[in-house]
C-alpha cells in the first residue's frame, strides 16, 4: 500500500513538473493543440513505461525533451501529416492579442529555429 | 517581444483533465503489469494450445485442401470465409475460422499505410459488405496513392485490400478507440454469411483485431 502511494505521489510530481513543457515544445512543432495532448501523453507512457534512472535533474529534463521532440517528429512522419492539412488555423490558447501576434510570428518561422527559440 | 514571447507561451499548457487522464492511465498501467503472469507461464500455455489446435485439425479434416487464403470442406457451399491480414511488417497473416488471430498491429503514426489493412477472400462470394460501428473506411493503393474515403459502410470484391482507420469527425482530429466491422458475403445478392470483426486500442495506443465467426457450421 506504501508503495502504491508513494508510486502515485511520484506520478503525480512528475506529471505536474513536465506536462507543461512538453505541451509547449509540441505546440511549437506541430502548431496544433490537440496533437500536443497526444504528444503529452505518449511522452508519459514511454518515460513511465521505460523507468530511466537518470543521474540528476538536468539528465532527466534532457531525456524528456528529446523523446518529445522524437514524438514530434513521428508525428509528423505520419501518413497522415503528409497527406492531410487540417482545414482550420492554428487555434492558439493565449488570451492576449500581442503576445498570440508574437507566438504566431514565431510559429511561421522553419521548425529548427521555432524549437530553439523556445528552449532559449 | 520577448516578453510577449514568454507571456503567450506561459498560457500553453496541459489543462487538470490531461494531467488527471495521464496519472490515472500510469497508475492503471503499473497495477497491469504487477498483474501479469510470468513470460514463461504464457510461452508454455500458447505451445500448448497450438499443438492441441494442430491437433485436432488433423484429426477432424484429413480431407481438406488447403486453397490460397480459402479453406474448403465447410457447411457453407461456398466454403468457408477466410481473412487476411497483414501485420506492421507487411507480412500476410493467414486466418482460419473459429480461430483468434493476430492482426498485427496498427499505430496512427505508422506513415506506410493509411489504416489497419484488412484483406477478405471468400471462394465462391461475389461481394462482401462490411459496416463499421466507430471509425471510417478507407481504400488506398500504394501505387496511386489517393485516399479515398468511403464511410462506415462499403462494398468490395473478395480479395481485394481495404483499411480501416480510427479517425472520425469532419477534421478528422477524434480517435476512436475500438469498432465492431459487420462482416457479410453476398452471392448473387444473397447474403450467404455473417461475421465480426472486433477492432481494439490497447494502452499503447495499438490498434489489434480479433475475427468472431458467428455463422459458421449453422
Amino acid at each position: 500500500m506504501k508503495a502504491d502511494n508513494d508510486y502515485e505521489v511520484y506520478v503525480t510530481t512528475i506529471v505536474e513538473k513536465y506536462s507543461d513543457m512538453i505541451m509547449r515544445i509540441a505546440f511549437t512543432y506541430l502548431k496544433q493543440h490537440s496533437d500536443a495532448q497526444d504528444v503529452c501523453q505518449d511522452v508519459f507512457v514511454k518515460f513511465f513505461k521505460h523507468a530511466k534512472i537518470f543521474e540528476d535533474a538536468e539528465h532527466e529534463k534532457a531525456w524528456i525533451i528529446r523523446i518529445t521532440i522524437n514524438t514530434c517528429k513521428d508525428i509528423l512522419r505520419s501518413f497522415w501529416k503528409k497527406r492531410f492539412t487540417p482545414v482550420e488555423q492554428v487555434i492558439q490558447p493565449i488570451t492576449d492579442p500581442q503576445d498570440h501576434e508574437i507566438v504566431s510570428m514565431v510559429l511561421e518561422l522553419p521548425k529548427k529555429y521555432r524549437i530553439v527559440m523556445y528552449l532559449y | 517581444m520577448k516578453d510577449n514571447y514568454i507571456h503567450g507561451m506561459r498560457e500553453i499548457k496541459a489543462d487538470s483533465s490531461l494531467k488527471n487522464a495521464i496519472i490515472q492511465h500510469s497508475l492503471r498501467s503499473r497495477h497491469a503489469q504487477h498483474s501479469r503472469p510470468h513470460p514463461l507461464f504464457k510461452l508454455g500455455i500458447a505451445v500448448i494450445s497450438l499443438v492441441c489446435a494442430l491437433t485436432l485439425i488433423l484429426l477432424a479434416v484429413p480431407d481438406v485442401s488447403v486453397q490460397k487464403h480459402v479453406i474448403s470442406g465447410g457447411s457453407s457451399p461456398f466454403g468457408r470465409l477466410a481473412i487476411t491480414a497483414y501485420a506492421s511488417n507487411g507480412t500476410a497473416i493467414d486466418v482460419e475460422a473459429n480461430v483468434e488471430f493476430p492482426l498485427g498491429t496498427y499505430q496512427l503514426v505508422m506513415s506506410s499505410v493509411p489504416g489497419f489493412p484488412i484483406r477478405i477472400s471468400a471462394q465462391g462470394a461475389d461481394q462482401i459488405s462490411l459496416h463499421t460501428s466507430d471509425g471510417e473506411f478507407i481504400l488506398w493503393s500504394p501505387t496511386a496513392p489517393k485516399v479515398i474515403y468511403k464511410g462506415q459502410n462499403i462494398q468490395i470484391e473478395p480479395g481485394k485490400t481495404l483499411y480501416w482507420t480510427p479517425l472520425i469527425g469532419k477534421a478528422k482530429s477524434e480517435i476512436s478507440e475500438h469498432a465492431r466491422i459487420e462482416v457479410t458475403t453476398h452471392n448473387h445478392d444473397q447474403s450467404i454469411q455473417q461475421d465480426i470483426i472486433e477492432i481494439k486500442r490497447d494502452d499503447q495506443y495499438r490498434y489489434t483485431g480479433k475475427w468472431l465467426n458467428s455463422s459458421l457450421n449453422k
